[in-house]
């Protein structure tokens, strides 16, 4: 969105949300490691180092599980759409925790023997050939690189360098990532002390984050434009588009457009926000652009450009009337083509 | 051994390389393949453990804008297909692996007495 | 409609939050807040016992004769009220002390280090230097030998003697089983922590059956129940369970 990249761009509502995350986390860990050991029935104290490992350990994953719904969360329901606008920063502090996790298991199992710790992390356990006492720190280690190399390109420079495509390819990579948390759970405290109420907690937050994922989908379904001839599609009535608002048309195959309607005009462009792919047509007309709802990135509807002094540019589409009918061509022009808006009132059918 | 061994070897070689290409991208590269960084130097060191991390596809995308391809930044198909592959696999993948894991749990019902072989243990046993 | 916020547009750059959907992301922010709090404390509260082991890094000095059992074992004859009393020796770190304590089986030498101890197992944590000193020979008889309490199947957990004696809380089960194998391979006695009792202990040094000291075959069991045959012996205070590899099986169906 900058024009001139900075470390991080500040605003108020980043200061809030970042605040909430980090005292949730700093409660949490200040209540396993502070207030609960007073509480706990233990004969001995447990060490520090392992009690730390499994209070940033389960953390990290109470964390990832919660980033992984806000996502659905705000299909199903808009209101949580504002927790969406900083995940980035939730990721990268969540990564934090997990590498405290790492930080302790490395200095207190793997450190201290006759073999150097990352030599150690591999051939310590090698039981690759049973699932019990099968080595599950692989899994945690698959599971860090992930969120190290998601945290790493979260600036914005990275989307800008490697292109949305392949940034969003590489983020992606958080789904293997959970599986991987949730096997290196499995496997390793699971197989432990295994306290029921942990293993529910676990249970529960892994096949509810599946369960919002596939309700979030069954919303999520665009009305399909209905063929007509040659490439144009039946993009329904121009009356029921509310102003300021968009109408979304699946072409299929993942392709969408959204049609937006604003002072007396019609202009359709591609659903897909060119930062990270947010959903254009669940946005609306705010100062004359469309606003994305998920990070706000603006587009003017009639060429799909950024106004200056940004350059951010999505595709736009041709538009044609048959009375209230709208019709959608499905060729899509290239990104930041101007097309002239089609008007809402003159009776003006405009050539095919 | 031998393998865990050669692992860490390539891991400490792929961080020197991955150190000296960070260095070459930010000292040649950044300038050329990313206007916006133009005197802008203050976020240069939050993306160093990146280019480190990811240096082989920093090459890749550094060489493919010298080379003036791949620009096209514009995406219109969404990710959606492949969010939900993904979902459905975990949806999949997740409960087998939840349930499989506290199946194999060794708990309460195998934790049995010490049994007695020969003559002299069943002589220990009896005179307990 | 407009009174639940869901109508609100929120843009992240522009400070002001429209008010009812403001509301709202307050009740969620604290609704995570108190969770996560809440959550830490009964997690943590929950842990399991590790089980009473004197873990009090009382340092001590003890003079017997050193024995390969084949991990080292200091033997301590009876005298001065006390009972004999056998020690399983290890190192600082996760290493064993077999190099201090080569060349000095079958003398009299003065062990200094750290006591851990755990039901019938004695554990020393000897120092780094100096920690086994040569000294006078006593006048007392030499420790009784080896009584053999026959063959037995334990079921059971194979640990590292140090983690599981008190070096660490809780120091056995599969989170800790990397760990364990670290130790075993840098020469700490591993230890049979058997669900049944054998003359009242559940203790046991474990060797194979040809009394080598080979950790390696036993790393793919550790942090499991398994069951396993094998002789046991006793020694004053501890006993060893001589085990045959090949009879080792995973406890369970």
């Amino acid at each position: 969105m900058s024009v001139t990249l900075k470390p991080v761009i500040w605003y108020r509502s980043k200061l809030v949300y970042d605040g909430v995350v980090l005292l949730a986390m700093f409660l949490y860990i200040i209540a396993y490691l502070r207030l609960a050991p007073n509480l706990q029935l233990v004969s001995r104290p447990i060490d520090d180092a392992i009690l730390r490992m499994r209070a940033f350990g389960s953390c990290a994953f109470l964390l990832v599980s919660f980033i992984l719904a806000i996502g659905p969360l705000s299909r199903l329901d808009r209101r949580f759409l504002p927790l969406l606008y900083n995940r980035r920063h939730f990721g990268v502090i969540a990564c934090s925790v997990a590498c405290a996790h790492v930080y302790y298991v490395y200095s207190w199992y793997l450190n201290l023997s006759p073999l150097n710790p990352l030599l150690a992390l591999f051939s310590a356990n090698t039981s690759y050939g049973q699932v019990l006492g099968f080595p599950f720190e692989i899994f945690g280690v698959l599971a860090l690189v992930i969120l190290l190399a998601l945290a790493f390109t979260s600036h914005d420079f990275w989307l800008s360098f490697l292109t949305p495509r392949l940034w969003k390819s590489l983020h992606m990579l958080i789904y293997l990532a959970y599986g991987a948390i949730v096997a290196h759970i499995a496997l390793g405290s699971f197989q432990g002390s295994g306290d029921p109420f942990f293993v529910m907690i676990v249970c529960a937050s892994a096949l509810g984050l599946v369960g919002v994922h596939l309700a979030a989908r069954s919303v999520s379904r665009a009305p399909e434009g209905t063929a007509g001839d040659d490439n144009w599609v039946d993009a329904g009535l121009i009356s029921t588009i509310a102003d300021k608002r968009a109408r979304i048309i699946d072409l299929g195959e993942g392709e969408k457009v959204a049609i937006f309607r604003y002072d007396g005009k019609l202009s359709a462009l591609t659903n897909l926000c060119a930062h990270q792919n947010g959903p254009l047509g669940e946005g609306r007309i705010i100062d004359g652009c469309v606003t994305c709802p998920w990070h706000g990135f603006q587009y003017r509807p009639e060429d799909g450009c950024a106004p200056a002094p940004f350059t951010e540019k999505v595709a736009t589409y041709r538009l044609r009337r048959d009375l209230d009918r709208l019709w959608l061509d499905r060729r899509a022009n290239p990104p930041g083509t101007r097309v002239e808006p089609l008007p809402v009132n003159e009776g003006v059918a405009d050539g095919g | 051994m031998v393998v865990s061994q050669a692992i860490v070897s390539f891991l400490y070689a792929y961080g020197a390389a991955g150190l000296v290409a960070a260095l070459l991208f930010l000292l040649l590269g950044i300038d050329r393949v990313e206007p916006s960084a133009r005197g802008a130097y203050a976020f240069r060191p939050l993306i160093v453990p990146g280019l480190v991390m990811l240096w082989p596809l920093v090459l890749w995308r550094w060489w493919q804008i010298v080379q003036g391809r791949g620009a096209d930044m514009s995406v219109r198909r969404s990710f959606l297909a492949r969010h939900a592959a993904a979902w459905k696999t975990l949806a999949v993948v997740l409960p087998i692996m939840l349930v499989a894991a506290l199946a194999l749990r060794q708990s309460g019902p195998y934790e049995l007495p010490a049994v007695p072989i020969d003559q002299r243990a069943m002589s220990v046993e009896s005179g307990r | 409609m407009a009174g639940d916020g869901k109508d609100a547009f929120f843009i992240g750059y522009i400070n002001a939050v429209p008010q009812p959907l403001g509301r709202f992301l307050a009740v969620i922010g604290l609704i995570v807040v108190v969770v996560m709090g809440g959550l830490g404390l009964v997690l943590s509260r929950r842990t399991a016992d590790p089980g009473w082991a004197v873990t009090g890094y009382q340092h001590i000095e003890v003079r017997g004769i050193l024995e390969a059992r084949p991990y080292p074992v200091l033997r301590v004859p009876d005298g001065e009220g006390r009972k004999p009393r056998a020690y399983l020796l290890a190192g600082e770190g996760k290493y064993g002390v077999q190099s201090q304590a080569d060349g000095l089986y079958g003398r009299w030498v003065t062990v200094a280090g750290y006591l851990l101890k755990r039901g019938t197992l004695d554990m020393l944590l000897v120092d780094d230097k100096e920690g086994i000193v040569v000294a006078s020979a006593s006048d007392v008889l030499h420790p009784a030998p080896p009584q053999s309490l026959g063959r037995w199947r334990l079921t059971g957990e194979i640990c590292d003697g140090k983690c599981y004696s008190g070096a660490m809380s809780p120091g056995n089960g599969l989170a800790h089983k990397a760990c364990a194998n670290l130790c075993l391979v840098g020469g700490v006695p591993p230890v049979f922590v058997s669900t049944g009792a054998v003359s009242g202990s559940e203790y046991f040094l474990l060797t194979d059956d040809k009394d080598g000291v080979n950790a390696r075959r036993f790393a793919d069991f550790v942090g499991q129940l398994v069951s396993v045959e094998g002789e046991i012996e006793r020694v004053d205070n501890f006993y060893i369970f001589k085990s045959d590899p090949e009879t080792m099986r995973a406890a369970g169906p």
